[in-house]
């Protein structure tokens, strides 16, 4: 792996009027991450993606991707990546063969080259076969995989993926995700945001992003560790656990709980909440209830994130 | 860059030859609609329902009234004699004008003083009241006494050159090809461009290397292709069905009509800078070309008789020129001495529209 990253931001912004979609974003990607961006909606994400392929000016700060400033050599950025928008993937009223034949050459892929990489797509989609089918034909997980073969055909070394598997059924996104991996292996960088958590978890490294922030970035596990390590609990009472949930709820140090099977999931802002909830617990009856602490996921993390962030101001500002 | 505007146009043609509705009302709209209108909107005045009130009874009454009907433009639907029939008869619509011979008509020509005719018409349909009238003018002189009564100076004969019957067909035909050839140019581009990026595609391509302009000229490249082909197919019905003559050179009528397209392709770019939906899209196309090429281009109402500040405006639309282009060509056999301004202002006008609609595009990419 070479030592120039695939992608470098650094106090990235952008505002829309007085609307800071993405506010002083810095962050670095080396060759071969999969890199994943996590948030909400209206987070940044799609804004951030958007100003790395060259389709949108920041407003200030810089951006590289693959070695080229994309404030100025945007040109130069889009022979070099991928791109899958999350609203449009392929022409439905356009055969297999037909997309890829055009993405193909948009992207400047020519001669014997542009058959063999359209070959290779229909191979990696599985679509051989059905080569001659309207795309409005193939079933979503399909159709997504297509869409990544049609942004793979100029070989880039940077690909980003805005929500690739959304309405996708979970064996045809576990599936898209083998071919993640096999690209990651094979040194392209992979950038992608999801909603899926099971998603982020297969990630290298996940950037937490909330309201135009980068809050954290780290891998999957370390952001679990530094998040939400000791303040995920979970209460098994003896009685209904519904009838427990708001004097839970309003407990000091409590940020969020939940049903969980009969029993309650809590997320907790500090360590020391759970010795309150032992208290309340007692003055409903419930000393006997089992309070144990568990692993945390991804989605505890982000609560924490949010949280800390809350408490203490931006958590990654300006430092790369 | 010829190499990516073509898989743009290529995937374009692919996407129409699915989707032959629209490329075939593209294609035939235009034909179907010259044929409805040019059946219909025909400013000939023809078989006038005529009325005549006859109170002379003499050789000289009857010869006025066969005069009428024999000029071929009145059909006799009355013959009386009680000037008080008139009345209901144009109420009712059953004659649209009345002919009147005074008593002593007869009598007044014998002693060589004028005789006295008179003419009633239902003047809610001016445009047919003008023109019966001028006929009726046209048929008087020709009847024996008045022409004696101008024998010294004999009356002057129309001869009309062009359009020698003076069939409106071969007047307004050409604005017809005009009108529909700018509307549905129009509107097909800002369409096409504008779903490319209601379905969200538009971003999609703008990731690639394609450029502003590869993609423009791409996508409007087959239009171009469908609209010379429905201009084609129009002119040519209009010269085997309504026989409009074709007196000039073909090659001046496709480069006129060529520049004429590519000013309605700009146009229709430029809208869909503006518009991000298909049917904001296709309103504003409807609305910025219908109105001024139906009543600022010449194409019904004569531009010199409008107000100076209307007169003004119609400089802007290019129908205006197309039109003297395309009735200079097609009725006169006149080439580009005669309209070179015209086709000047035509190129003009599709270069700025073009530059600016890329520019816009840029800009917005």
């Amino acid at each position: 792996m070479s030592a120039a990253p695939a992608v470098e931001a650094r106090r990235l912004t952008r505002t829309f009027g007085d609307f800071r979609a993405v506010d002083q974003v810095s962050f670095s990607v080396p060759r071969g991450e999969v890199f994943g961006f996590l948030g909400s909606n209206g987070a940044g994400k799609t804004t951030t993606i958007r100003m790395l392929c060259g389709l949108l000016a920041p407003t200030s700060g810089s951006a590289a991707v693959a070695g080229f400033d994309v404030a100025t050599q945007a040109h130069e950025i889009k022979r070099r990546v991928g791109y899958m928008s999350q609203r449009f993937s392929l022409y439905t009223d356009l055969t297999v063969e037909e997309n890829l034949r055009f993405w193909g050459a948009a992207y400047c892929v020519a001669g014997p080259r542009a058959a063999a990489r359209q070959a290779w797509a229909l191979e990696m989609a599985g679509l051989a076969a059905r080569r001659r089918a309207l795309v409005r034909e193939l079933p979503g997980g399909l159709r997504q995989r297509l869409a990544l073969g049609a942004a793979l055909l100029h070989e880039p070394p940077v690909v980003f993926l805005d929500e690739p598997t959304g309405g996708v059924d979970p064996a045809a996104r576990r599936r898209f995700w083998d071919v993640i991996d096999g690209l990651s292996a094979a040194g392209t960088t992979v950038f992608v945001t999801t909603h899926y958590l099971d998603e982020a978890e297969r990630c290298h490294r996940v950037a937490l992003m909330h309201a135009g922030r980068l809050l954290a970035l780290d891998t999957p596990a370390r952001l679990k560790a530094s998040f939400a390590e000791g303040l995920v609990l979970e209460v098994r009472p003896h009685g209904p656990a519904a009838a427990l949930m708001d004097a839970v709820a309003r407990t000091p140090g409590v940020a969020d709980v939940s049903l969980f099977g009969d029993g309650l999931r809590v997320v907790a802002h500090a360590p020391e909440a759970a010795a309150a909830v032992q208290e309340v617990l007692a003055r409903h009856g419930e000393e006997a209830a089992e309070l144990r602490h568990v692993s945390p996921t991804l989605e505890d993390a982000f609560i924490g994130a949010i949280v800390t962030a809350r408490r203490s101001g931006p958590a990654l500002g300006g430092g790369a | 860059m010829i190499r990516r505007t073509l898989a743009v146009a290529l995937k374009e043609f692919v996407q129409l030859r699915r989707d032959w509705r629209t490329a075939l009302a593209l294609l035939g709209m235009p034909m179907v609609l010259l044929l409805i209108y040019g059946f219909a909107l025909s400013f000939d005045v023809q078989h006038v329902r005529l009325a005549v009130i006859d109170l002379d009874a003499s050789r000289a009454a009857r010869e006025v009234e066969q005069a009428f009907v024999h000029s071929g433009f009145f059909d006799l639907v009355q013959r009386g004699t009680d000037s008080r029939a008139i009345d209901p008869l144009l109420d009712s619509g059953r004659a649209q004008a009345a002919l009147v011979v005074p008593a002593g008509y007869a009598a007044a020509l014998a002693t060589g003083r004028p005789g006295r005719l008179q003419l009633v018409l239902d003047g809610s349909d001016s445009q047919m009241a003008t023109t019966v009238l001028a006929f009726a003018r046209q048929i008087l002189a020709s009847v024996a006494p008045n022409r004696e009564r101008t024998a010294a100076a004999p009356p002057a004969r129309p001869l009309v050159w062009y359009n020698p019957d003076l069939a409106s067909a071969r007047f307004l035909l050409p604005g017809l090809v005009a009108f529909i050839l700018m509307v549905t140019t129009v509107i097909a581009t800002a369409l096409a461009v504008v779903r490319e990026k209601e379905r969200g595609s538009w971003e999609s391509l703008r990731a690639t290397p394609l450029g502003a302009l590869e993609l423009l000229a791409g996508k409007t490249l087959p239009y171009l292709v469908l609209a010379a082909a429905a201009a084609a197919g129009s002119l040519a019905l209009a010269w085997g069905l309504f026989k409009v003559p074709l007196r000039g050179s073909l090659l001046w009528l496709a480069l006129v009509t060529l520049l004429f397209l590519l000013g309605g392709l700009g146009w229709g770019v430029l809208i869909s800078t503006l518009a991000d939906s298909q049917q904001a899209a296709f309103q504003v196309a409807l609305f910025s070309t219908m109105l001024p090429t139906l009543l600022l281009s010449g194409f019904i109402f004569p531009i010199s008789s409008m107000p100076a500040a209307i007169q003004a405006i119609t400089h802007i639309v290019p129908a205006r020129y197309y039109l003297v282009a395309l009735r200079g060509i097609v009725l006169k056999g006149s080439g580009p001495a005669v309209w070179g301004g015209e086709m000047l202002a035509l190129g003009v006008f599709a270069a700025a529209v073009l530059a600016i609609a890329a520019a816009r595009t840029v800009r917005t990419l």
